[in-house]
């Protein structure tokens, strides 16, 4: 790992939900870090805790349910859990900005693009650096929304979904972040708006070379941009890895079912891989490996204990009993 | 914009019109009773009937009737009150500014206590104040607004000789009429603005705010104050013929001169011109307080605006 | 995306502390057991003069009596029997306005909304109309015409509350319209009328119990005022509303004669009120009826 330039680092953070059944663990002691310029991929299939390790990391749990109840996560070497409400609030949108997945509903259909965006700026003592309007013209020009002098004045429902998009990732890197989090940026887009996005994340990315952490659960997009993946099954990581390793040796048996559960052109198939069952409900999860009832090659310590995190080589780790010394046995 | 509020314009005139009409047929034609047979004696002989029916053109075909009540009424004259032998038109007209007064005083005070109240119960969802504006705004909803008067009446004016409780003339003449009048108007904002806060406060722009570092205040001021105001104006518009309802039992209680007090006295006395100028009356007050409703939201959706 | 799966267990986290309204339902069913026995309960008829004890206060008070708990009006009446004769009144009145509205209402939205085209057009139409028509003007009309009464008050709801109805049981209607089932029983040749009644009449059945448990509520409000205003029941029935009029020029030294009654009034309302917050809660998750 690189211990030496990590911008965030995460250290066994848990974040629970108080609900009247139960405690539910939706993020259940994590860690892993990314360093300067990175782009990670955060994996796993909907409901695993992906976008609530980023709404972490932010510090934006839903409250008073939620709660982040344990755990470190250091941006620059400062835990940001340690950090009072007012210090986060400057740090958002400045040094870790986020994008949501549904470019329609993240902007507010009745307040200005222009008003949206300068938002970035007003709160953050940047107005200094110019006048507003001009600004937001340049978020918009940086990101390649057509006409943008005539455009800032428009309202979000004049706009399409792709430049929607365009306009809330103009807004994440407007105050050039350290951090980025991007949650299903492409997922509510069309297919061919989907690749003219990406493109310009990583575009975005050369330009001012902050950290990408790249939620998603689309493999092509993990492939096409990012350098490391993280893959998150029921509110745990159970493998992180190079993305080059994770293509060609996938280790944890659920990422291997993943992989082969993607179609890959050109080769024929009967029919497409997948994974028997259904994720575990996070109010009780199992005390064992959670994949465990799912996995083909269980064995009887997987359903008792959780697996430790093995490293296969420095910087491929996983979470499996079939890699680990008690296994074995 | 304009096109969007000349649209709406017309179409009230347009309500105003078929109200005026169908108010008219149904009142003098559908209507078994002879009004004259209330205005006179018992015992007036059918003559006298007959020449009071030719003075106030109550003879003629009923759809010539129609015409000459529609002629005349585009000057202003709408007939004389059976009653009271004076043009209806200034019966009523000097009796509006009471009404008004109370209608749009209670109006005030329902939303601006409402949406405080239930905004902030919406931001601070389950603390104290939350718990108890919830409750205290069931029981208001619960009360009808006549037995409220009865029940100030009779703590505030009867054992306590606090405030006046009949008639209209200085401040503290509108104290207990506003306030029982009020009462469930502001319990329905408190529910309604409470309950489209937190829908608000939910969605996902306002994540994105906070996403964006904006302060919570001005997240709550401008975000979810502007987005949860819409369904609090819609409600706006169906609110204010029920308080035009509600003028009619307030004004009754406390013998306030108004236009609701004088309705009642002519719907029993079968004082039909009047009636008719009422009706009137309340439709443009109608036609024109969902028109300022539109326009406050067009000025608040450009949504609407941009059409 | 799972934020909104986490905020889906906050949710249920607020709607399970919505539990059963065990108070509204305790309102309700004291309201429902006067309805239905009070002519038993009650100790004295509803207009038994008894002349020699007049305007007697409750039984708390100096000068009041165990005969008359709640005391006696002007003329003598034992105001705990007329409270409990006159809920028959209130209930039977917002019945029968429901009944009314609620059959025009729902026959209409159930063909607006499955037949389509023009006649829906053409119904919906009507509906923006009607509702332009203010209610108050609709209620001036009514009574000027009938006189005051409570077939008035009924006819006068009856004709004016329809709209609202139309409007849901159509989108209902619609809705359901597209689902396979329907779609089967068409293609297995059943009748329009029968799919109407024995398919989709049943699955809106729902919906309308929430919106009839909140409109009772409303309607009593509604018909004790028109009855306080003297437009609707007449002397000397018991209905609260009238009785609170009747009480009103003595409220200088009989307040029990409007206070009672008052009360009668919040605590049914209230009663229908949460048992009809809490079903919505639980029979429309989906809150579209908000």
């Amino acid at each position: 790992m690189q211990t030496s330039e990590n911008i965030l680092e995460l250290k066994g953070v848990k974040t629970y939900f108080s609900t009247t059944k139960g405690v539910v663990k939706a993020v259940d002691d994590i860690s892993f870090s990314i360093g300067r310029g990175e782009i990670v991929g955060l994996v796993g299939e909907s409901g695993s805790g992906k976008s609530m390790t980023s709404l972490s990391i932010m510090g934006l749990v839903p409250q008073p349910a939620g709660k982040t109840v344990a755990g470190e996560i250091l941006f620059h070497g400062e835990d940001l859990l340690k950090k009072n409400d007012e210090q986060m609030r400057q740090i958002r949108g400045d040094k870790i900005s986020m994008i949501l997945q549904d470019p329609m509903v993240s902007l507010n259909q009745i307040l200005s693009v222009k008003y949206q965006i300068g938002e970035v700026f007003r709160y953050h003592d940047k107005s200094i650096l110019g006048s507003l309007k001009e600004m937001c013209i340049g978020v918009l020009k940086k990101v390649k929304v057509p006409s943008p002098e005539l455009r800032v004045n428009d309202y979000p429902f004049q706009f399409s979904g792709g430049m929607c998009q365009r306009t809330i990732i103009g807004m994440g890197i407007a105050n050039g972040p350290d951090l980025l989090i991007a949650d299903e940026p492409t997922t509510a887009l069309d297919v061919t708006i989907q690749a003219q996005v990406l493109q310009l994340m990583k575009q975005v990315q050369e330009e001012t070379n902050a950290a990408i952490l790249m939620i998603t659960h689309d493999l092509g997009t993990v492939a096409q941009l990012c350098t490391r993946v993280l893959v998150m099954y029921a509110g745990r990581i159970i493998e992180k890895a190079p993305v080059n390793t994770f293509y060609k040796n996938p280790s944890h048996p659920y990422a291997i079912g993943l992989i082969k559960s993607v179609p890959v052109l050109g080769r024929k198939s009967d029919r497409l891989y997948s994974i028997e069952g259904q994720p575990p409900n996070l109010l009780n999860p199992p005390t064992g490996c959670r994949f465990a009832a799912r996995c083909e090659q269980a064995m009887p310590i997987c359903t008792q204990e959780y697996p430790p995190e093995v490293s296969l080589e420095a910087d491929h780790q996983v979470s499996c009993w079939l890699f680990a010394e008690k296994g074995e046995q | 914009m304009q096109r969007y509020i000349i649209k709406r314009f017309l179409f009230g005139l347009l309500t105003i019109f078929s109200t005026i009409t169908v108010v008219f047929f149904v009142m003098r034609g559908l209507n078994p009773a002879d009004p004259t047979a209330i205005m006179l004696p018992p015992d007036a002989t059918p003559e006298l009937q007959q020449r009071l029916k030719v003075k106030f053109g109550l003879d003629k075909p009923l759809i010539q009737q129609y015409g000459i009540y529609l002629k005349n009424g585009i000057v202003g004259d709408f007939g004389e009150s059976f009653r009271y032998s004076e043009p209806a038109l200034d019966l009523v007209v000097e009796r509006i500014p009471a009404t008004l007064q109370l209608t749009v005083s209670s109006l005030f005070f329902s939303v601006l206590i409402g949406m405080i109240v239930g905004i902030t119960s919406g931001v601070k969802r389950d603390s104290l104040f939350d718990r108890v504006g919830r409750q205290l705004s069931l029981i208001g909803m619960a009360v009808p607004s006549f037995a409220i008067a009865l029940f100030f009446i009779l703590t505030f004016g009867v054992m306590w000789r606090i405030f006046p409780i009949s008639g209209r003339g200085g401040l503290d003449h509108f104290v207990l009429p506003v306030v029982s009048m009020s009462l469930y108007g502001i319990a329905a904002f408190i529910r309604l603005s409470r309950s489209s806060m937190i829908e608000v406060l939910k969605s996902e722009y306002v994540v994105m705010a906070h996403i964006k570092g904006v302060p919570k205040i001005k997240i709550i001021l401008v975000h979810a104050l502007k987005n949860g105001c819409i369904p609090v104006i819609t409600i706006l518009g169906l609110v204010i013929p029920g308080l035009v309802m509600g003028s009619v039992v307030i004004e009754t209680i406390f013998s306030w001169p108004g236009v609701g007090n004088l309705v009642m006295v002519s719907i029993f006395a079968r004082d039909y011109p009047v009636v008719q100028v009422i009706v009137i009356f309340i439709s443009i007050l109608i036609v024109m307080s969902n028109l300022m409703v539109d326009i406050l939201y067009a000025y608040l959706d450009p949504r609407i605006r941009y059409q | 995306m799972d934020t909104l799966e986490a905020e889906g267990s906050v949710e249920a986290k607020s709607r399970a502390r919505n539990r059963i309204p065990y108070i509204g339902l305790g309102f309700i069913s004291i309201f429902l057991f006067v309805v239905i026995f009070g002519q038993w309960v009650a100790p004295y008829d509803y207009d038994y003069w008894d002349m020699a004890n007049i305007t007697q206060p409750p039984v708390w008070l100096e000068g009041g009596s165990w005969e008359h708990i709640l005391g006696t009006d002007p003329l003598g009446r034992d105001v705990l029997s007329r409270i409990i004769h006159g809920s028959r009144y209130s209930l039977a009145i917002a019945l029968s306005c429901i009944a009314v509205y609620g059959t025009i209402g729902i026959i209409l939205g159930l063909i607006s909304g499955f037949l389509g085209g023009n006649v829906d057009m053409g119904i919906m139409r009507l509906c923006d109309l009607w509702m332009g028509l203010p209610p108050i003007i609709t209620a001036i009309l009514v009574v000027s015409v009938m006189g005051p009464s409570s077939l008035a008050i009924i006819v006068y709801i009856g004709l004016s509350g329809w709209p609202g109805y139309t409007r849901i049981v159509r989108g209902e209607t619609m809705s359901l319209a597209q689902n396979d089932f329907i779609r089967l029983a068409r293609v297995a040749g059943c009748s329009k009328f029968r799919i109407i009644t024995s398919h989709i009449f049943p699955n809106i059945v729902n919906t309308l119990t929430i919106l009839i448990t909140l409109d009772i509520g409303g309607l009593i409000i509604l018909t004790a005022t028109l009855s306080f205003l003297g437009l609707g029941t007449q002397p000397p029935s018991p209905d609260w509303g009238l009785m609170m009029n009747e009480g009103r020029q003595y409220i200088t030294y009989a307040w029990w004669l409007i206070v009672f009654p008052g009360v009668a009034i919040m605590f049914a309302v209230l009663g229908f009120n949460l048992v009809g917050d809490w079903l919505r809660d639980v029979l429309d998750p989906k809150q579209k009826l908000r």
